[in-house]
């Protein structure tokens, strides 16, 4: 009698642990796949979000590439239709690309919405807080600057410039500075091919940003009329002035840290409305960057 | 007396049995339950597979200009080359399906002009286990491109 009951006891004992482990293992179960579908989710918002980014970079018509310790900007002025094409893709992407459970918002600095053709043309390098930017997206002045505190950060800059639309109208040995660009310590080289792309214009010095009066030169070209004006110094690294010219430019920076992140000062805001899963970062230009 | 005791003892035993009964019943139920969740928790592990597969495929697509250089073949030949390119790149246990859609901004008309029916890869009718979509431009050229790719296993 009494060991029957003693069975009976122990087989309800280990009954009750039986049940109590099957809920544990459902629970831990449905959480575990509740952290994996999460998974997926931010997966798909953060791939959304690199996505709009190589395409803003595209149409922004910037090539960046870095081979630790330099930093190189392909470019060319004039541009045409940058703010019209930024519409254009955020009205594709709204009704073509993105599924309805994904939602994309453009942000401006202070965080209020915008529409992507409300983008600054400027480009942030940072830590330096490097700018690299233009007045307006027809691309026909460029600045560059740099705080005074990281002028240290930035040994070397080199401005390629290739002007396809026309000829030097002197001869480039006989090309002169109205004001060389001087001061300590950043290693200047300056080198400008015209459309017969034979002898280059060539100048190599030191100079600081900070300098006033700027390093000042004034470029002619022939066949197809056109000028440029370069200034350096006046706190700017390069201020160039495009009067009418076709040009590709090569912007070079040695840079004392190569973790370096090219941003806009815009965001994106990518959110998954199902799951409340987000992204919001400054809209990040794509980097190639070269190893070796 | 001793009958009553011996009664009780059968009835004991026989109660002991018949739970012990439930709980052989119970641990098969729960044997059974964990292989199910167990079984689910792999398909979810095979859905990132499927989910990254197809991620790698189309973002190695649009960094190397292949999605962009769609806007310039026909659909006979976009569906040609991503069929091979998706034969060769997509793990042999997978199966393939990308969808395009080319459009082009007209000026006068101030609208998209869409082909929406360019394919290529399988055309299998398997249900589909992970979708992944990629936008690709050429804003100089007004185009613009969405490459939707269905994948799941053989």
């Amino acid at each position: 009698m009494k060991r029957g009951f003693m069975l009976t006891a122990i087989t309800v004992v280990l009954f009750m642990l039986l049940i109590d482990t099957a809920l544990q293992y459902s629970e831990n179960s449905s959480a575990y796949s509740k952290r994996i579908s999460e998974m997926i989710v931010s997966n798909k918002v953060t791939y959304t979000f690199d996505d709009i980014n190589q395409d803003v970079t595209r149409i922004f018509g910037v090539s960046i590439t870095q081979k630790a310790p330099y930093l190189v900007i392909q470019d060319s002025m004039p541009a045409s239709n940058i703010t019209t094409n930024l519409g254009l893709y955020e009205n594709f992407v709204r009704n073509y690309y993105l599924p309805p459970e994904i939602e994309a918002k453009f942000l401006n600095s202070n965080e209020q919405p915008i529409t992507l053709n409300n983008l600054s043309a400027s480009i942030f390098v940072s830590p330096f807080n490097l700018n690299y930017g233009y007045d307006n997206f027809s691309k026909n002045n460029l600045l560059i600057q740099v705080p005074v505190s990281q002028v240290g950060a930035i040994p070397n800059v080199w401005y390629n410039l290739t002007v396809t639309s026309g000829n030097f109208s002197i001869p480039p040995d006989t090309i002169t500075w109205d004001t060389l660009p001087a001061g300590c310590c950043i290693i200047l080289g300056v080198t400008i091919y015209d459309g017969a792309a034979v002898v280059p214009y060539n100048y190599s010095g030191i100079f600081n940003p900070t300098n006033s009066p700027p390093g000042h030169l004034n470029l002619s070209f022939v066949n197809q009329n056109c000028s440029m004006e370069i200034q350096i110094g006046s706190q700017y690294l390069l201020n160039l002035t495009n009067h009418g010219c076709n040009i590709s430019s090569q912007i070079s920076f040695s840079l004392n840290d190569s973790n370096t992140r090219i941003y806009l000062p815009e965001k994106i805001s990518v959110r998954d409305v199902n799951y409340n899963t987000s992204k919001k970062d400054n809209i990040n230009l794509v980097v190639t960057k070269l190893m070796g | 007396m001793a009958n009553n005791s011996g009664m009780e003892m059968r009835k004991g035993v026989i109660f002991t049995f018949d739970a012990l009964v439930a709980v052989v019943i119970a641990v098969m139920a729960l044997t059974v339950l964990m292989q199910m969740v167990s079984l689910r928790t792999s398909e979810w592990y095979k859905e990132i597979a499927l989910y990254n597969s197809a991620q790698d495929f189309l973002t190695s697509r649009d960094k190397d200009d292949t999605l962009v250089g769609a806007f310039s073949k026909t659909p006979g030949n976009i569906t040609s080359t991503f069929t091979g390119l998706i034969a060769s790149q997509i793990p042999a246990n997978m199966v393939a399906r990308l969808n395009f859609t080319i459009c082009r901004y007209n000026q006068t008309a101030s609208a998209f002009t869409c082909n929406q029916n360019i394919t290529a890869g399988s055309n299998g009718t398997t249900p589909v286990k992970s979708v992944v979509r990629r936008v690709f431009t050429d804003p100089a050229n007004n185009y613009y491109g969405v490459a939707v790719m269905e994948v799941w296993y053989r």
